[in-house]
């Protein structure tokens, strides 16, 4: 995500207190649906950044351009390297229409993007004449200086022989070693929000395509479409989740619909899970599963199952006890007729006779009024009787417990175990033939007579039996039937199960999404002008430089609207009158205004690239704005490295004409695609060309000369020593800001060449000696000479301007 | 009578089978059919369970050991103040008896109690009987 946006978009996000829950969604969906989609599932760690953090895309410090290498590609044949100045400074590289110069420019934005936008849209023969005709292998190298870094990085692009365009190797090198990650410099994304390349083509259509296409230039530019793409992201993201959400509820509603009209407990426990508020899907689950633990009432599935396995009283038991009943009976009757039941009737008697003579004492028999036949003899025997009656009552006894116990056999005969039973009507089984047996059964409860009682069970048990049996194939059958109709309607819970879920856990996620949404959607406009503001102005900082004579002046610049209404508002006025269109703008004027649009964008703070390439920014502007672009490039070439490819020489001239520092190479085309670069006067070679015209010019009058030439070659020196400086430092992976810090504290020759020489300032005074050693004694002489300020003779002039032009060229030679 | 949805019985004997049989038959009523039906084996324990918990209806039969269902009518109605329905079910089926278990406080009187069908007509009569008073289909107080 571009830097600077987030950059805003976190600060305004800090100020929302409501935000801790959705504010990570909001910076993921900046980063597009992907990011956004991850940091919903949870796979991102994406945290608040405070505004000062770095996007993690950006790990190197600037970037400068050392050098570009081209063979075998477009005009370019046999390997020519382009070397540059790896430092702030304006480059021009002059070369006719068809010299190869255009070459350069393409290979450094191919070899970073993979791609030239002055090839988008051209026809296929222009895209495929890539390769050059005259040289068989293709490849590109950028060498690059990084601030921070202590090793160039090199990156290379190479073809193998007859390969296609986009077929290319790419290999990222740090010190002569690959790097194993290809964006090992982390410029993917700068270089789409940062591109520091600006061709004709683009210069041409940035403002052709109307209002919109601007916009979407400009915002792509300041990473805005980043925050539409946010919008888009959020917003599908809701849609996605609605359409879902909708239509699992839709199904639901069918689903919920069908599975009424299934008479099956599972049926009735789903249609009660997707009933309430909120789905219960667990429960669903465990439905299908049937793994599920059962409710605290069994369901119809669980009753329908136990009387499936009812047992009915079983006959051989029923045989058993009505036997045992009558067997019971007759020896009940058997001993009723034996001396045993005379025994236990007169046992009883006895007991009575011996509780009475306990009471009342010795005396007369109450029954045959017999005297005194109560007395204590009289009780031991009867004691002793009773002992034997009660032994031979036994027998009869037992009788009367086994008749009991056959009597209650019935009870256990018919009881049905379980409370599935209680529960079968309520399942829609019929009852009513059992409830009628059952009722019949128990009429035993009143047979006291065991015959009797036996009768009935035998005669009883068998509708019992009968009624039970139906019952269980009834439960039976039904839980077939429910088990192949229930069966398809498993499989549709399944499948809307598998949809459900995800949206479900989806829709989870739309509270968030729903707030960043209308978040964003309010902010969008802040944001924008928070991030274009700066660039806005800048841009009318520019196009007040370049506009020259241009009736046309350029109030503000604004984005506004969105969706189809987006678009550039330029408050343009023509000759005093306000609200014109672009259309009245000259072709060179909407050039104009694209440089003006395109520089303050590459080079934002944020952007990677120290440097910025452009391609023939001179092509359709008028005369009279050739100087204000000389002046703009060379202000930019303050801080950042311009390289400027021109196809005529009008630019070049008046850099040289408004005295601005540049770098002038040239580049001619030989025979077979050889193209020669020649570099041009530097400002070292600009001093001493000054000098030595001054030198030689026989008018100017001689005390002139005598200060001006030492004064040009101490600029030379001082120029050449900063040179060497600025290349060993950013070369050590100094930031280019320190160096510049350096060299502007270090303002005298003295210093600088302390500097130069022995990499430190201070050292001023061990210069000239070491100059004598190293240089030899004639220019460290001319080194003295140039850092006086007393006047020269006239005729040592020309000596003095070739001594310092050997100077500059020895220093140039210190690494 | 009013019935709430699933209505809880309670049901006296001191036979299980007859306990069970008597509850499969009140089921045979759709109103019945969801019931939650409690047991007691005796008056004794009948009266414990009318006291801790509420019932919409009560069925006991007579002849019971410790406490009797001429008792447990007397004890709900004249000690506890249940005006909830409680019919007695038993083959004592003298005019006598019934008297003596109407004056005690039964709502009715079955007697053939080992007929569903006669069941099924009483408390059919029973539940369709416009209610008496607001309270009487209440439980305990």
């Amino acid at each position: 995500m571009d830097s600077g946006l987030r950059r805003i978009v976190t600060a305004r996000l800090e100020a929302e207190e409501a935000a801790q829950e959705w504010g990570p969604v909001l910076l993921a969906a900046l980063g597009g649906r992907d990011g956004l989609e991850a940091q919903l599932a949870g796979r991102s760690t994406a945290r608040r950044e405070t505004a000062s953090s770095a996007s993690p895309q950006a790990p190197l410090g600037g970037a400068f351009l050392r050098a570009i290498a081209v063979e075998g590609f477009r005009g370019v044949g046999r390997a020519l390297t382009l070397e540059l100045s790896p430092g702030p400074g304006l480059t021009l590289v002059v070369g006719r229409n068809g010299s190869g110069k255009s070459s350069f420019a393409e290979a450094i934005e191919t070899l970073l993007t993979g791609d030239s936008l002055r090839w988008k849209d051209r026809a296929a023969v222009w895209r495929d004449g890539w390769r050059n005709l005259h040289h068989p292998s293709a490849a590109l190298r950028g060498t690059f200086l990084v601030e921070g870094a202590s090793h160039p990085y090199v990156v290379r692009r190479t073809w193998e022989p007859e390969a296609a365009f986009e077929v290319a190797e790419v290999v990222v090198e740090r010190d002569g070693q690959p790097l194993s990650d290809a964006d090992a410099l982390g410029w993917t994304s700068a270089l789409r929000t940062h591109r520091p390349f600006l061709s004709y083509n683009e210069l041409g259509s940035l403002l052709d395509e109307g209002p919109s296409k601007l916009y979407d230039a400009l915002s792509s530019i300041l990473g805005l479409e980043e925050l539409v793409e946010g919008q888009a992201a959020l917003q599908q993201a809701r849609l996605t989740r609605e359409k879902a959400l909708k239509e699992a509820t839709e199904a639901r509603g069918r689903l919920v619909e069908r599975l009424q009209g299934v008479d099956d407990e599972r049926a009735r426990r789903v249609v009660a899970a997707l009933s309430g508020k909120e789905w219960d899907l667990a429960a669903v689950e465990s439905v299908l599963g049937a793994s599920g633990a059962l409710a605290s009432r069994p369901g119809a599935a669980e009753v329908l199952l136990q009387v499936a396995s009812l047992e009915p009283p079983d006959a051989g038991r029923v045989a058993e006890a009505a036997a045992e009943m009558r067997a019971a009976a007759a020896a009940v009757a058997s001993a009723t007729r034996t001396a045993a039941a005379r025994s236990r009737d007169a046992a009883r008697l006895i007991e009575l006779a011996l509780a009475f003579h306990a009471a009342h004492g010795d005396g007369d028999c109450p029954v045959c009024g017999r005297e005194g036949a109560l007395d204590k003899s009289w009780g031991r025997k009867q004691q002793t009787a009773l002992g034997r009656l009660r032994a031979s009552a036994k027998e009869v006894d037992a009788a009367h417990e086994r008749a009991e116990a056959a009597r209650k056999r019935w009870e256990e005969l018919a009881l049905l175990k379980g409370d599935a039973l209680q529960r079968a009507a309520e399942v829609g089984l019929d009852l009513s033939e059992l409830v009628e047996a059952l009722g019949a059964w128990v009429g035993a409860r009143n047979i006291t007579d065991l015959e009797q009682l036996a009768a009935h069970v035998e005669s009883a048990s068998g509708p019992l039996r009968d009624a039970v049996m139906r019952l269980r194939e009834a439960a039976r059958t039904r839980l077939q039937q429910q088990e192949d109709a229930w069966r398809p309607v498993a499989a549709d819970i399944a499948s809307w199960l598998l949809a459900a879920q995800p949206a479900l856990e989806q829709a989870g996620h739309l509270e968030r999404v729903k707030q960043a949404e209308a978040w964003l959607k309010k902010a969008a406009a802040g944001i924008r002008d928070d991030r274009f503001g700066p660039i806005a102005e800048r841009a009318a900082g520019i196009w007040e430089r370049l506009r020259q004579q241009s009736h046309v002046e350029l109030g503000r610049i604004q984005l506004t609207g969105d969706g189809n209404r987006r678009r550039v508002v330029l408050d343009v006025t023509v000759d005093g009158v306000a609200g014109a269109a672009l259309g009245v703008m000259s072709q060179g004027e909407l050039h104009a205004l694209a440089l003006s649009l395109f520089i303050p964008r590459a080079t934002l703070p944020e952007s990677p690239f120290r440097f910025i390439v452009i391609d023939d920014p001179v092509q359709s502007m008028d005369p009279s704005r050739v100087d204000g672009l000389a002046r703009v490039l060379e202000s930019a070439s303050a801080d950042r490295q311009v390289v400027v490819f021109t196809h005529d020489d009008r630019l070049a001239e008046a850099v040289r004409r408004l005295d601005l520092a540049a770098d002038i190479v040239e580049v001619t085309r030989r025979e077979g695609s050889v193209v020669e670069l020649r570099r041009a006067l530097d400002p070292i070679g600009r001093y001493l060309e000054d000098a030595l015209a001054v030198a030689a010019t026989a008018e100017l009058p001689a005390s002139t000369a005598g200060h001006v030439v030492p004064g040009l070659c101490r600029l030379a020196l001082e120029a050449a020593c900063m040179d060497v400086v600025r290349r060993r430092r950013l070369t050590r992976g100094e930031s280019h800001a320190d160096v510049t810090r350096l060299l502007a504290d270090s303002a005298s020759l003295s210093r600088l060449a302390a500097l130069a020489l022995f990499d430190d300032a201070d050292r001023g005074g061990d210069v000239p000696a070491r100059l004598e050693r190293d240089a030899g004694p004639a220019l460290a002489n001319a080194f003295r000479r140039c850092g006086e300020t007393e006047e020269i003779a006239p005729s040592d002039a020309v000596d003095l301007v070739r001594l310092a032009s050997q100077l500059t060229a020895w220093l140039r030679g210190l690494s | 009578m009013r019935l709430p949805e699933r209505p809880r019985l309670l049901i006296v004997d001191d036979s299980i089978v007859v306990r069970r049989v008597l509850a499969l038959t009140v089921r045979q009523i759709p109103e019945l059919m969801a019931a939650e039906i409690d047991e007691a084996g005796n008056g004794a324990i009948a009266l414990k369970k009318l006291a801790q918990a509420s019932y919409d209806l009560v069925l006991s039969d007579i002849r019971m050991p410790l406490l009797d269902g001429f008792e447990l009518v007397r004890v709900a109605r004249r000690e506890m103040g249940l005006r909830i329905p409680i019919v007695l079910v038993s083959t004592l089926g003298r005019e006598e008896d019934v008297r003596r278990g109407l004056e005690a406080g039964a709502t009715a009187y079955i007697m053939k109690p080992l007929s569903p069908h006669h069941i099924k007509l009483a408390l059919r009569e029973l539940i369709d009987a416009p209610d008496p008073a607001p309270s009487a289909s209440g439980g305990n107080t």
